[in-house]
C-alpha cells in the first residue's frame, strides 16, 4: 500500500509540475511560510513586539514614506540613520585651565531636498562634582562653515542643553538629546543663541527671537543660513554635518557620557516608510504573512474537514438523516456571515483563535453540500455495497470507502477557501473588532483608517496590507486551481 | 399544481425557520452580554452606595440586612432578577419584542441626526439599499453582455482579461481597493469627495430659483456625485467575477446540440443568443449571481465605511469606534433579516426561471 501511495505522490507530482499557474503558486506559498516561519530572521521582532509601546517609537520619524519613493516623486528624500553609539566621538581631556573638557563629537549624512525632522542623541550619563556647563554648542556643515549655536567660551548650565537634567550631578540612562527641540527652548534662543548669531554676522535682533525658534533649525542645514533665518526659503546643503558640544566641569569632577546612538530623523524611513506614531510599516507588513496564512490556513482546513465530513455522513446514510443535516447546513449557510461575527465580536472582544472558530463555524456548509451529493453517488458504488455486505462497519465504510472519494474535492477547496477566510479576518480587524494582541494586515488597515491615512495620502501606510492579503489569495487560487484542474479532470475543460 | 405549493411551502417554511433561529441567535448574544453589563453596573452602584451605608449603620446586623435590601433595589432598578437564565431570557423576549416594532432604544450619541437606533438603522438600511441595488443592476448588465460577447470568443484577450480578473477580485477586500481609489481619485486628482455622508448638505444647498424638474435633476446629480466613487469601486472589483460566472455558463450551452440545430434552422445569432442560449442559462446563472451578491456583500458594507457612504457600514464604523453596542445589534438584526428574505426572493426567481424544477416539484 505505501509503494502504491508512493507511486501515486509521484504521479501527481509530475502531474502538477506540468500546470504552470500551480507552480507559481506553489513558489509564492513557499516564499510566504519562509517570510511566516522565519520572520526572527529577515525581520526584527522587537519592533512587533513593541507594537504598542509608544516610548519604542519615539525616535523614528512619523508618516514618512519609503526612501526609494523619490523615483516617483521626484524629490530626494533624507533618509532616516540610526548610527550606533560607537560613531560618536567623545574625548576628555583636563585643559591647561585645569577643568575638566568632555567633547562631543556626533557626524551624521542629510542626503536629500529636505532638512531631517531631528537629529536625536541618545545617552547615557553619569557625572558629579559639578556644576558643568555647556561651552561649545556648535554644527559643522558640509562646506566647512560653522554655525555656533552657543558662542565659544559662554557658560550654558548643563540642564538647559541635556534636557532638564541636574547641572551637578546625576546619572541619567537613555538621555534623549533633541537638537531640534533645544534650539525651540524660547530662553535658550533669547539668552544665548541670538548673541552668538550677532557675533557670528547674522542681522538678528533680539525681537526676532520666535522667528529664529522657527526658523533656526532649518536653518542649519540649508545652503544659505542668514537668509532662511531671515525668513526666505533656501536648498538643503546636502553632505556630512558635525555636531560639536562641549561640555566643562570643575578639575576634580567626574563625567562619563557613554553614547548609545544617534538618530537623523529623516523625511522617508526604510522599505515601506511609517506611519503616524513612527511604526516601521515594513516589519508590520513582514509579520503579516504569518497570521494571514495561521487564519486563512487553520480556517479553511478545518471548516473544509468538517463540512466534508458532514456532507459524506449525510449522504452515506440518507433519508431522514440526510434530511435534517441538509436542514440544517441550510440555515447555517443562510445566514448573513459578517453582520454576525461584527456583532460577535464587538460583544465579547475575542481572541484571533476564537475568531478563527467563527470563521469555521460560518463557512463548513459550503463543502458539505458538494460531498453530500458525491457521497449520495458514491454509495451506491458496487465496491460500496459488497463492503457492506462482508460485513464493514459503518465507520469503516465511510471513512475508508467512500470519504477518499471526496478527497480530491477537498484538497481543491481547503486551498480555494484560504482568501475568504482571510478577507474576512481583516474585514473584522479593520472594523475594529478584531484581536488587539495580534498585529494583522487588517488592524494596520484599521489604524490607517482611524487615523486618515487615505485622506492624507498615506498610501505607503494602506497600499501594502491590501497587497499582502491579495498576494496570499492568489497563491492559494493559483494552487487551488491547478489542484482543481488535476485532480477533478471531469471539470476539465 | 399541489406539487408547486409544496414546494412553496417548505421553502418558506425554511426561511422561516432560519429567521427564527438568527433572531434567537442574536437575541441570544446580545442578552448575555447586556445582563453581563448591567451586572457591572449594579456592583458599581452597590459598591458606592454600601460606603455610604456603611457609615450610615453602626450595628452589624442591621447593615447586613440593609446591604442585602439596597442590593436587590438596585438589581430591580436594572431589572435583573439575580437567575442568569431568567434575565437572559426576559432580555431576549424583550429584545424579540423590540425588534418586531423596530423599537431600539436609543443610542448616547446622535448618528445621522437622531438618537432612536431603529430610525439610524432604517436610515442607514435605504442608503446601502440604494448602492447596492444600483452595483448590482450595473453588474448584472455588464456581466450578462460581457459574459455572452466572450462565452463566443472563449481564449480571447478579453476572456483572459475577464478571469485574471475574476481571481483577483476573490482575493481582494473590496473595501481596500476602496481605500486606494480614494487616494488617487479623491486625494491626488480631486475628482470625487471625499466623504460621501456630506451628500445631504450638499443637497441642502440647492441654487435659488430652481424647483420642479430642475430640482429633481440637481439632487439627482448631487446624488450620483457622491455615490459615483463607491459605487465604481463595488462595481469594478466584482464585474469581473460576475462576467466570468456569465462566461462559463454560457460557453457550455453555446456546445449543445439544440444550438447547432437552431443555427443549422437558421435562426439569427442574436435571437439564438439572447432567446434560447441565455434562456437555458439562466437559472444557474440567477444561482451563481445570487452567490457572488451574498459573498460581496458583507465586503460592500464595509466599503461604505470606508467612503463614509451613510449606509449600514458607516454606521457599524461610528457605532464600533463609539462603544455603541445596542446600534450594532440592531443593524445586524434588520441586516440578517434582509439577507435571509433576499435568499428567499433569490430562491424563488429561480423557481420562476427553471422549468425542470417545477415539474419536479410538481411531481
Amino acid at each position: 500500500m505505501w509503494m502504491g501511495l508512493a507511486r501515486s505522490l509521484r504521479w501527481f507530482w509530475r502531474e502538477y509540475r506540468r500546470d504552470r499557474v500551480g507552480v507559481v503558486g506553489l513558489v509564492l506559498l513557499a516564499v510566504l511560510v519562509f517570510i511566516a516561519v522565519a520572520f526572527p530572521l529577515v525581520g526584527d521582532s522587537s519592533v512587533i513586539a513593541n507594537w504598542n509601546n509608544y516610548e519604542y517609537f519615539k525616535f523614528y520619524p512619523k508618516a514618512v514614506p519609503p526612501c526609494w519613493a523619490s523615483m516617483f516623486t521626484g524629490k530626494k528624500y533624507t533618509k532616516t540613520v540610526f548610527e550606533p553609539g560607537s560613531s560618536i566621538v567623545v574625548a576628555v581631556d583636563r585643559g591647561e585651565d585645569g577643568l575638566l573638557h568632555v567633547w562631543i563629537n556626533a557626524s551624521f549624512p542629510v542626503t536629500g531636498d529636505t532638512p531631517p525632522n531631528d537629529v536625536i542623541l541618545v545617552a547615557d550619563m553619569y557625572y558629579r562634582g559639578g556644576p558643568f556647563y555647556v561651552d561649545r554648542f556648535a554644527v559643522v556643515r558640509p562646506d566647512g562653515s560653522v554655525v555656533d549655536i552657543v558662542s565659544p567660551g559662554s557658560r550654558v548650565p548643563l540642564g538647559l542643553v541635556f534636557g532638564g537634567v541636574s547641572s551637578r550631578s546625576g546619572n541619567v540612562s537613555g538621555l534623549a538629546v533633541r537638537l531640534h527641540s533645544i534650539v525651540q527652548n524660547a530662553f535658550f534662543v533669547q539668552r544665548y543663541v541670538i548673541p552668538s548669531l550677532r557675533e557670528q554676522g547674522f542681522g538678528v535682533s533680539f525681537a526676532d527671537a520666535p522667528i529664529v525658534s522657527l526658523n533656526l533649525f532649518r536653518a542649519l542645514f540649508s545652503s544659505d543660513v542668514g537668509g532662511v533665518l531671515a525668513g526666505s526659503e533656501s536648498s538643503v546643503l546636502r553632505g556630512e554635518y558635525r555636531w560639536v558640544v562641549r561640555v566643562v566641569g570643575p578639575g576634580g569632577s567626574v563625567f562619563s557620557f557613554v553614547p548609545r546612538r544617534l538618530v537623523v530623523s529623516g523625511s522617508c524611513y526604510g522599505v515601506l516608510g511609517t506611519d503616524d506614531r513612527g511604526h516601521d510599516l515594513w516589519q508590520g507588513f513582514l509579520y503579516g504573512v504569518r497570521w494571514a496564512l495561521i487564519v486563512g490556513l487553520v480556517t479553511s482546513a478545518l471548516s473544509v474537514f468538517i463540512g466534508s465530513v458532514y456532507g459524506v455522513v449525510a449522504g452515506y446514510f440518507g433519508g431522514i438523516v440526510d434530511e435534517v443535516l441538509l436542514r440544517f447546513a441550510q440555515i447555517v449557510y443562510s445566514l448573513p456571515m459578517l453582520p454576525i461575527l461584527i456583532l460577535l465580536a464587538a460583544l465579547y472582544r475575542p481572541s484571533i483563535w476564537l475568531i478563527v472558530a467563527a470563521l469555521v463555524v460560518f463557512s463548513w456548509q459550503g463543502t458539505s453540500f458538494v460531498t453530500r451529493a458525491i457521497a449520495l453517488q458514491v454509495r451506491q458504488e458496487p465496491y460500496v455495497e459488497s463492503a457492506i455486505a462482508l460485513g464493514a462497519g459503518t465507520l469503516r465504510v465511510i471513512f475508508l470507502y467512500v470519504y477518499p472519494q471526496v478527497l480530491p474535492y477537498v484538497f481543491a477547496s481547503i486551498a480555494l477557501s484560504v482568501p475568504s477566510a482571510i478577507i474576512t479576518e481583516a474585514s473584522l480587524s479593520f472594523l475594529g473588532v478584531g484581536d488587539p494582541s495580534v498585529l494583522t494586515w487588517g488592524r494596520i488597515l484599521h489604524e490607517a483608517e482611524v487615523r486618515n491615512a487615505a485622506l492624507n495620502g498615506y498610501w505607503w501606510w494602506v497600499v501594502p496590507p491590501g497587497l499582502g492579503i491579495a498576494l496570499v489569495g492568489l497563491t492559494f487560487i493559483f494552487i487551488g486551481s491547478a489542484l482543481d484542474r488535476l485532480l477533478n479532470p471531469r471539470l476539465k475543460r | 399544481m399541489a406539487g408547486i405549493g409544496r414546494f412553496l411551502v417548505s421553502k418558506l417554511i425554511n426561511t422561516f425557520v432560519t429567521l427564527i433561529v438568527a433572531v434567537l441567535f442574536i437575541s441570544v448574544i446580545f442578552a448575555a452580554y447586556s445582563i453581563h453589563e448591567k451586572r457591572g453596573f449594579v456592583e458599581e452602584e452597590f459598591v458606592v452606595m454600601a460606603k455610604y451605608f456603611e457609615r450610615e449603620y453602626k450595628d452589624p446586623v442591621k447593615l447586613q440586612k440593609a446591604l442585602e435590601e439596597l442590593k436587590k433595589e438596585i438589581m430591580r432598578k436594572y431589572g435583573l432578577t439575580g437567575n442568569t437564565y431568567r434575565d437572559v431570557l426576559r432580555e431576549v423576549l424583550s429584545l424579540i419584542k423590540s425588534s418586531l416594532t423596530f423599537d431600539f432604544g436609543h443610542s448616547r450619541g446622535q448618528y445621522f441626526g437622531t438618537t432612536d437606533v431603529g430610525e439610524q438603522v432604517k436610515i442607514a438600511l435605504r442608503n446601502t439599499m440604494i448602492l447596492f441595488t444600483t452595483a448590482t443592476l450595473i453588474n448584472t448588465v455588464i456581466g450578462i453582455f460581457l459574459g455572452v460577447r466572450i462565452a463566443r470568443r472563449p481564449g480571447s484577450l478579453a476572456d483572459r482579461v475577464v478571469s485574471v480578473m475574476g481571481m483577483v477580485s476573490w482575493s481582494l477586500p473590496i473595501w481596500w481597493i476602496g481605500i486606494i481609489f480614494l487616494i488617487i481619485f479623491s486625494f491626488y486628482l480631486g475628482w470625487f469627495p471625499v466623504q460621501a455622508k456630506d451628500v445631504y448638505i450638499a443637497l441642502q444647498r440647492v441654487p435659488e430659483g430652481v424647483s420642479g424638474f430642475g430640482l429633481f435633476v440637481y439632487k439627482l446629480k448631487t446624488w450620483l456625485y457622491y455615490m459615483s466613487l463607491p459605487l465604481a469601486t463595488i462595481v469594478l472589483v466584482s464585474f469581473g467575477g460576475w462576467t466570468y460566472v456569465v462566461r462559463n455558463l454560457v460557453a457550455e450551452v453555446l456546445s449543445q446540440d439544440f444550438v447547432q440545430a437552431a443555427r443549422a434552422r437558421g435562426l439569427p445569432e442574436r435571437r439564438i443568443i439572447y432567446g434560447h442560449v441565455l434562456r437555458t442559462s439562466s437559472p444557474p446563472i440567477v444561482t451563481s449571481v445570487a452567490l457572488a451578491l451574498v459573498g460581496s456583500f458583507g465586503g460592500a458594507i464595509i466599503t461604505e465605511a470606508v467612503f463614509g457612504w451613510p449606509g449600514t457600514g458607516l454606521l457599524y464604523w461610528v457605532a464600533l469606534l463609539n462603544g455603541e453596542a445596542r446600534i450594532v445589534m440592531a443593524t445586524t438584526y434588520v441586516l440578517a433579516v434582509v439577507f435571509i428574505i433576499a435568499i428567499l426572493v433569490i430562491d424563488l426567481l429561480y423557481f420562476i426561471l427553471d422549468p425542470r424544477v417545477r415539474v419536479e416539484a410538481a411531481r
